[in-house]
C-alpha cells in the first residue's frame, strides 16, 4: 500500500464549490443540467430537492467527479475539476464524504474494513485505519457487527456503515444521496441528526431528498432542481 | 497486513489465465529440459570427437605387405606435426575387426585387397590443424585422406543449435501470447469489478493504488500457476527419466539438474513479475480513461 501524500489544497475561506454555467449531457441527449451557476458555502447545510429524474444524483455525481461538466466550469476547493490533474482530483475526492443511495458497500470486505477504506486509501496504515474505524462503529452502535459482511446486515445497518465510511476521514463536504430513503423513520431521524452534528463540526452537507416533509421540518437552504436548472431557495 | 481492496477473482478471465500460465510453464519446462539434456549429451560426444583424427594413406599392395620402414616413416612424419599427442597405426587384424560389421560373409578376402594404412591419432584440439598432417605427408609423396570427425559433426552440431534456437523462439512466442492474455484478463477483470473500482475511486483511491491491487492479484495467480505447471512438467520428466531403458538419463550430473531447477524457478519469478507489471500498466491506462 503506497502512501500518497495528502497535499493540502488551497481552500477559500467561504466556498467549497463554485459552478459557472455548468451543463451536463450524456452523448447527444438533452442536457440533464444546463447553465448552472451557483456558489456553495463552506459549513452550510443544503437540501437538494427535485422531482424524480430531475438530476439530483447527477448533480451529486458532478460534485464527486464521477462525471465532468460537458460545458462551463466547476471549481471544487478552488480547483477547476476539468483542468485539475488526476492526482489533484484524488486529493479533492479525499475531502469529500459520499453516502450513496444504495450504500455501495464492498461485499468482499467486512463492516470494519468497509468503514476503514477511505483512511487506508489515503495512505494510513492498516492497523491504524481499522482502529479508527472501530471507534466510529462504536459511535454508531455497530461495534458488535464489525466482522459482519454487508450481505448479512439489514438496510439500516448497512447505511450506518456507509455513513461511517463517508465521515471517518473528516471530510470538508458530505454528499448524501437519499440517505433516509431506505430506512425506517426513527433511523432516518437519527441519521439526519448525525448529519447536523457533523455540520456543526464544520463540514458542509448536501442531502439529496424528495421527502418534502423532511425539508419543511428543517430550516436549511434548499437547492431545487427543475428541468435541468438549479435554484437556491434560502431559508 | 494489508487490505484487499478488490475481491479475490475467480472469474472466467482469471481461470483462463491460470490455465494458460500453467500450460506455458509446463511446455517451457519440457522444452528447456530437452534443450539442456540434448546439449549435455551432444557436448559429451563433441568432446570425445574433438581429440580424434583418422588418417588414411593409400597403399599399392595389401596391408600385410606394407614395409615396416614405410610405417616408421609415416609415424615419424606425423609425430612432428604440432598438436599430435599419440599415434596408433592399425594392424590388419584391427582393420578386419573394424570392417566385420559391414562384411557378414567373412573378412579373409581383405588380405588381398590394397587397403589403406589407417592411423588413429589423438590430438590437442587447441593447437592442432588437420591441414598440417595432410601437407607433411603429401610432401613426402603419400596419398592421404585426413578424416577430421569434427568436420562432419559440426554440420549436425550446427543443425542442433538451430533447433535449440527455434525452440527458444517458440518459448518466446508462447510468452508473448501469454502477455496478450494478461492484457485481456486485466480488461475483463476491471470491467467485472467496475462497481468496486468506481466506489474506490469516489472514496479517494488513486489509479496507482487500484492498479496495484489488480497487479498484486495477478502476481499471486501467475506465481501459483507457474509452480503448478512446473510440478506437472517434473512429473512428466520423472516418468521419462525412469522409463528410459538405457538408464543414461539417470546419470545426468547434479549440477545440470540444479541448473534446471533454479532456472525454472527464476523463469517463474520473472514471468510472475512481468505479468504483474503488464497488469499494472494495463489497469492504469484503462483507469486513465475515467474522469
Amino acid at each position: 500500500m503506497g502512501h500518497e501524500c495528502d497535499t493540502l489544497l488551497v481552500m477559500s475561506d467561504v466556498q467549497f464549490a463554485h459552478c459557472e454555467n455548468v451543463s451536463l449531457r450524456y452523448g447527444n441527449k438533452a442536457p440533464i443540467l444546463r447553465d448552472v451557476t451557483m456558489t456553495l458555502q463552506r459549513g452550510h447545510f443544503y437540501f437538494l430537492t427535485g422531482d424524480s429524474g430531475a438530476g439530483k444524483s447527477t448533480f451529486l455525481k458532478l460534485l464527486y467527479m464521477a462525471h465532468l461538466p460537458t460545458a462551463g466550469s466547476l471549481y471544487l476547493f478552488d480547483k477547476d475539476v476539468k483542468t485539475a490533474s488526476r492526482h489533484e482530483r484524488v486529493l479533492i475526492r479525499r475531502r469529500l464524504g459520499v453516502v450513496f443511495q444504495n450504500f455501495r458497500l464492498l461485499h468482499h470486505l467486512n463492516a470494519l474494513e468497509n468503514a476503514a477504506l477511505p483512511l487506508y486509501l489515503a495512505g494510513h496504515g492498516y492497523e491504524d485505519s481499522l482502529a479508527r474505524a472501530r471507534q466510529f462503529l462504536n459511535w454508531v452502535g455497530m461495534d458488535e457487527h464489525a466482522d459482519s459482511y454487508p450481505s448479512t446486515l439489514s438496510g439500516g445497518q448497512q447505511q450506518r456503515i456507509a455513513i461511517v465510511r463517508a465521515v471517518i476521514h473528516k471530510p470538508a463536504l458530505i454528499l448524501a444521496d437519499e440517505p433516509t430513503g431506505s430506512v425506517d423513520k426513527n433511523s432516518a431521524m437519527r441519521f439526519f441528526r448525525l448529519f447536523e452534528e457533523l455540520n456543526r463540526l464544520g463540514a458542509a452537507v448536501i442531502v439529496a431528498t424528495h421527502d418534502a416533509t423532511l425539508v419543511k421540518q428543517y430550516d436549511y437552504d434548499v437547492l431545487h432542481l427543475h428541468k435541468g436548472t438549479l435554484r437556491l431557495q434560502s431559508s | 497486513m494489508s487490505l484487499s481492496i478488490i475481491p479475490s477473482r475467480h472469474d472466467e478471465g482469471v481461470r483462463v489465465l491460470r490455465r494458460i500460465v500453467s500450460f506455458t510453464m509446463f511446455l517451457s519446462s519440457l522444452l528447456i529440459a530437452m534443450i539442456l539434456v540434448t546439449s549435455y549429451f551432444i557436448e559429451g560426444v563433441r568432446f570425445e570427437l574433438a581429440g580424434q583424427v583418422t588418417v588414411q594413406i593409400a597403399t599399392e599392395q595389401n596391408l600385410a605387405s606394407v614395409p615396416t620402414n614405410t610405417k616408421k616413416d609415416v609415424y615419424q612424419l606425423v609425430s612432428q606435426v604440432e598438436g599430435v599427442r599419440q599415434i596408433s597405426i592399425l594392424s590388419l587384424a584391427q582393420v578386419k575387426e573394424l570392417m566385420q560389421p559391414w562384411l557378414r560373409g567373412g573378412v579373409e578376402f581383405l588380405d588381398d585387397l590394397p587397403l589403406p594404412l589407417i592411423l588413429d591419432i589423438t590430438v590437442a584440439r587447441d593447437s592442432f590443424n588437420p591441414d598440417d598432417i595432410r601437407s607433411v605427408l603429401t610432401q613426402a609423396g603419400y596419398e592421404v585422406v585426413v578424416d577430421d570427425h569434427l568436420l562432419w559433426f559440426a554440420r549436425h552440431y550446427g543443425l542442433l543449435n538451430k533447433l535449440h534456437l527455434l525452440l527458444l523462439a517458440l518459448i518466446g512466442v508462447i510468452f508473448v501470447a501469454l502477455l496478450l492474455v494478461v492484457v485481456r484478463t486485466a480488461h475483463a477483470s476491471l470491467a467485472l469489478n467496475g462497481e468496486t473500482v468506481s466506489v474506490l475511486r469516489i472514496i479517494g483511491g488513486g489509479d496507482g493504488v487500484i492498479a496495484r491491487a489488480f497487479a498484486s492479484h495477478t502476481l499471486m495467480v501467475t506465481l501459483r500457476s507457474c509452480l503448478l505447471g512446473i510440478f506437472w512438467a517434473l512429473v512428466v520428466l520423472a516418468a521419462i527419466v525412469y522409463g528410459d531403458d538405457s538408464q543414461r538419463l539417470l546419470s545426468l550430473p547434479k549440477r545440470l539438474l540444479q541448473l534446471f531447477g533454479y532456472g525454472m524457478l527464476l523463469l517463474s519469478v520473472v514471468t510472475a513479475f512481468v505479468t504483474m507489471v503488464t497488469t499494472w500498466v494495463t489497469c492504469r491506462s484503462l483507469l486513465h480513461r475515467q474522469p
